[in-house]
């Protein structure tokens, strides 16, 4: 009757319902999981890791859907294969900030003067410019994926603990809460039972939006030739390869990866938007 | 002796700013096994605040409390916890008391499971279901979030997550102040039904006279963090001693219309900021008795009859001198 | 002045569209108030009373909507005039106080400029120092003292019950014939609330004015009203004077209320089962699954409030297909 796996069951048929009521999540939920699926499976016509340096640059048609670059890569293939790489990257990067971030920030929001400490720390950690950091960690710590996955944590951990912990504070107040301490309930106990599954609404709603986040920090690193390095595909990389292409005119080599980004971000944006709305029409 | 027995209960609070409330002062008061006290007072009397440091929900300044012979404010924090079982209060506001993401059969399961943790999953669900019946909801309720409930039924789950422990002592904090009046009926009549099956002992706070006189055995009348006057409740609502019991009675409006209170006492102006209590007795500048000495020196509880204590030093005061013009009062 | 009535609510319906559906709030509404009448309209939460007032005000935005009735102030219909007039009535012949006095006090403002913004705005342009005087003899009136103190300050510094009496003072300023308070009291401590309860009626029916009073205290109506309207899920179930309602009420739910009052000694009598949904409204009468009294006609042919005079003169009336005298036999004697 009481337990936690049973609390994550009900958030599951919540969400199936939440998907169901507000199309602009189905909506979004459907073009991420189209683009995963497309970048996993989908056939594609050229490869994405091979050039074809005979035929450099051209144009959209027949047979390269969005043309070719200035290595002969199919910027169609590229595109789609990209997905595999960016999007994952993206989803996991926020799964580990939220798994580390929330209990954080739960745990932040104890009235102690260690927890004050630690929120005036990342004041100061937050005033980076987040990109500029992102691009900082990858460059020292090596140009590797693993290392991109450590960039987004790192820049949505903060945030993460930042939100949970005031929405926390608010929590406390409450009066079930104050029953549940009447009840003889402990710390933990609070936090798990009472405190945890109502933070779970804001931070799916936060998780999408740190997820398009990301997907913008991934490009903006590969664009300047941190995490992914060619020939493997990505978003970013394929837009700095592509950004030359602008003043002569071959604007598909740009356009395209960008579009992507631009349809995986609004996406992603879509599903918080709905996730809010919902939230708001409940109370 | 008393289950509950509380000497010299102090609480000030900070303001933001810097002023101090002087919440609670020097309130003494008992409650025997099966009884129900009702603390009665407007803003500012600091009802709720004893209610909540009565169970350590907030840390009093001074004074002892004991419950069942236990110094409570003496116990460290796991002790206090398994005291709480004994110990259980409900809320004013039946919506703000329950956890929206929790089902009603949790929470009314929680406490057992804090408490009596060697209970079978059955044994507790069956405990969870028959506290539900005896608060008058069904077993189906227990699958319901506390939004598909109304107000009277979710008052109802408060009272059964305070039972589910069998505890001996409840703090009714405003229970039906939130409700409408028919289902505060209801309430009340459970309320007075469980305390006669299960000798439940009641500290009732409210600010409204008629749930008051329905349930309560003793009254005592808080102004300012003080008690005024404290006894049967039938000696202090026939025959009020303190000027301010006088007044709060007579404000309290009878839904009889043929039933017109003679003379209606009022006291003059308002209920003056906690953060800067009067000299002397709190109540002289609005009182219509008063006289110099009441301004100087602060006025000590006493004793007028058997367990019946007043804190006007003019009590008993002779009808005629309560004037009906003095301080603002008039006849309706 | 006139004969009859100064207020007369005539049959007004208010629905809200809501995505769930149509909330049936108000339904076929009618009462109204004499000159020197004070009329309590009582009943518990959601049964209307708040919406059916802010109906006769104009009050009601979208996505409500007044879709029937009149509202008739001296004779002439509030609903259907355009909006610039019923403002300038609004305020000027009719007064409004509310339960939150600080949601009626602009909180930047000083009190004196309030009052100067409210006199002016119906009055016409005229000069601080010739408003200032007014407001003065309006807080006296009220019952407050050392108003000059008020006057140049703010709303936080007043407590609740001063607060209310700056509203009332306010809405007394332009001499309204008519004041409509809705639960001007229950925010506010018990010896409080009979000092403004007592002001407004001083400053209103005895001088000849009528007030409307929302509330669900039935203290309050008993204590001070004269003419009661009770209503239930947005209809009045029963009206008339509160002497004889309140001691020999014809309609079930009047007595079920009087009944749920706790009186000592007695065992307290709840009404069983809830108010039905204000969307999926019940065919017949809406009471019908918590009463007593109710039979098979009861569940299929709504009751309508009656006996009506032909003039629209109502004395006492109630919204009900039992008999009056079998319901009054019924109420609680013991003491």
């Amino acid at each position: 009757m009481d337990d936690t796996r049973t609390q994550f069951g009900e958030t599951w048929h919540r969400s199936v319902r939440a998907v169901r009521e507000q199309p602009s999540i189905a909506v979004g939920l459907g073009i991420v999981i189209v683009m995963l699926l497309a970048g996993f499976f989908m056939p594609l016509p050229f490869s994405p890791t091979r050039p074809d340096p005979i035929n450099t640059l051209q144009p959209p048609s027949g047979s390269h859907w969005f043309g070719t670059d200035s290595d002969g890569f199919d910027v169609f293939s590229r595109t789609i294969a990209s997905a595999a790489r960016d999007l994952p990257l993206a989803l996991l990067g926020t799964l580990a900030s939220v798994l580390i971030g929330v209990p954080l920030g739960l745990l932040a929001s104890s009235r102690s003067r260690w927890s004050e400490r630690i929120m005036r720390g990342l004041d100061v950690f937050q005033s980076f410019p987040l990109v500029i950091l992102a691009i900082t960690i990858v460059t020292l710590t090596g140009n590797r994926l693993e290392n991109v996955i450590l960039a987004i944590i790192v820049i949505n951990v903060p945030r993460f603990m930042r939100l949970i912990r005031s929405e926390a504070l608010a929590l406390r107040e409450s009066r079930f809460i104050e029953a549940a301490r009447a009840v003889g309930a402990g710390r933990i106990r609070v936090l798990r039972r009472h405190m945890l599954p109502n933070v779970l609404g804001v931070t799916l709603a936060q998780s999408s939006l740190a997820a398009a986040h990301a997907i913008v920090v991934i490009a903006a690193l590969s664009f300047v030739g941190a995490g992914v390095s060619p020939p493997n595909p990505s978003w970013g990389l394929m837009i700095q390869a592509g950004a030359r292409q602008m003043t002569t005119g071959d604007w598909w080599v740009v356009v395209f990866p960008g579009l992507a980004v631009l349809l995986t971000v609004a996406a992603l944006n879509l599903v918080a938007d709905g996730l809010q709305a919902r939230r708001e029409s409940e109370h | 002796m008393s289950l509950v027995r509380v000497e010299e209960l102090t609480k000030t609070f900070r303001r933001d700013g810097g002023a101090t409330v002087h919440a609670v002062n020097n309130v003494s008061f008992e409650i025997a096994r099966g009884e129900t006290l009702a603390l009665i007072g407007e803003s500012g009397s600091g009802k709720s605040t004893i209610g909540r440091m009565l169970l350590r929900l907030l840390e009093a300044d001074t004074g002892t409390i004991e419950i069942d012979g236990v110094d409570i404010r003496s116990l460290e924090e796991h002790d206090l916890r398994s005291m709480r079982a004994k110990m259980q209060i409900v809320f004013q506001e039946p919506y703000e008391s329950l956890n929206p993401k929790m089902r009603i059969g949790d929470i009314v399961s929680e406490p057992l499971e804090i408490h009596e943790p060697n209970l079978s999953r059955s044994d507790r669900r069956d405990r969870v279901e028959a506290t539900l019946e005896e608060v008058g909801l069904e077993t189906h309720h227990a699958e319901l979030l506390p939004r598909s409930l109304s107000g009277g039924q979710q008052q109802r789950v408060g009272i059964a997550r305070a039972l589910v422990t069998r505890p001996a002592l409840v703090v009714l904090d405003e229970p039906t102040s939130s409700l409408d009046l028919s289902v505060q009926a209801q309430i009340l009549e459970i309320l007075s039904d469980l305390q006669q099956s299960h000798d439940l002992s009641y500290l009732y706070i409210s600010h409204d006279l008629s749930t008051v006189k329905y349930i309560a055995h003793r009254i005592a009348v808080l102004y300012l963090g003080e008690i005024r006057e404290q006894g049967p409740l039938e000696t202090v609502v026939e025959d009020p001693q303190d000027p301010y019991t006088k007044a709060l009675l007579s404000a309290s409006l009878d839904p009889d219309p043929t039933v017109r209170p003679a003379n209606v006492r009022k006291l003059a102006g308002e209920i003056p900021d906690p953060t800067n209590l009067p000299e002397g007795c709190f109540l002289h500048g609005r009182c219509p008795v008063r006289v110099d000495a009441c301004r100087e020196s602060a006025m000590v509880l006493r004793e007028i009859d058997v367990g019946h204590s007043v804190r006007c030093v003019r009590a008993p005061v002779d009808e005629a001198e309560w004037a009906t013009d003095a301080g603002g009062g008039e006849s309706r | 002045m006139a004969h009859g009535p100064l207020l007369e609510v005539k049959g007004i319906t208010t629905r809200f569209d809501t995505r769930h559906g149509s909330v049936k709030a108000v339904n076929a509404v009618s009462f109204q108030a004499d000159r020197g009448e004070m009329v309590g309209i009582v009943g518990e939460s959601g049964c209307g009373k708040s919406a059916t007032v802010r109906s006769v005000l104009g009050l009601i935005r979208k996505p409500g909507r007044v879709v029937d009735g009149e509202v008739l102030l001296d004779g002439r219909d509030l609903l259907h005039i355009p909006k610039r007039e019923l403002r300038r009535v609004r305020g000027d012949r009719i007064g409004f106080v509310a339960q939150n006095p600080f949601a009626s006090l602009n909180p930047i403002l000083k009190i004196e400029r309030q009052f100067h913004n409210v006199i002016t705005a119906h009055r016409g342009r005229s000069s601080r120092s010739s408003t200032r005087p007014l407001a003065r003899e309006m807080l006296d009136a009220v019952g407050i003292p050392g108003p000059d103190r008020i006057l140049d300050g703010y709303a936080h510094e007043l407590s609740g019950g001063m607060a209310q009496r700056v509203v009332i003072a306010m809405a007394l300023s332009l001499d309204p014939e008519l004041i409509i308070a809705d639960e001007p009291t229950t925010a506010l401590d018990v010896t409080i609330q009979g000092q403004i309860l007592d002001l407004l009626k001083r400053n209103s029916v005895d001088e000849g004015r009528s007030l409307v009073l929302v509330t669900h205290d039935l203290g309050v109506v008993a204590q001070y009203c004269d003419r009661v309207v009770v209503m239930y899920a947005g209809k009045v179930v029963e009206t008339g004077p509160v002497r004889e309602v309140f001691s020999r009420p014809w309609h079930p739910y009047t007595l079920g209320l009087l009944q749920s009052v706790p009186r000592r000694g007695a065992k307290v009598k709840s009404l069983p089962g809830r108010v039905p949904s204000l969307i999926d409204y019940p065919v017949g009468c809406p009471f019908a699954n918590r009463c007593s009294f109710a039979f098979d006609r009861c569940r299929e042919e709504a009751p309508e409030l009656s006996p009506v005079f032909p003039d629209g003169v109502t004395q006492r009336a109630v919204s009900c297909h039992a008999d009056p005298e079998e319901v009054s036999a019924s109420v609680p004697r013991a003491r």
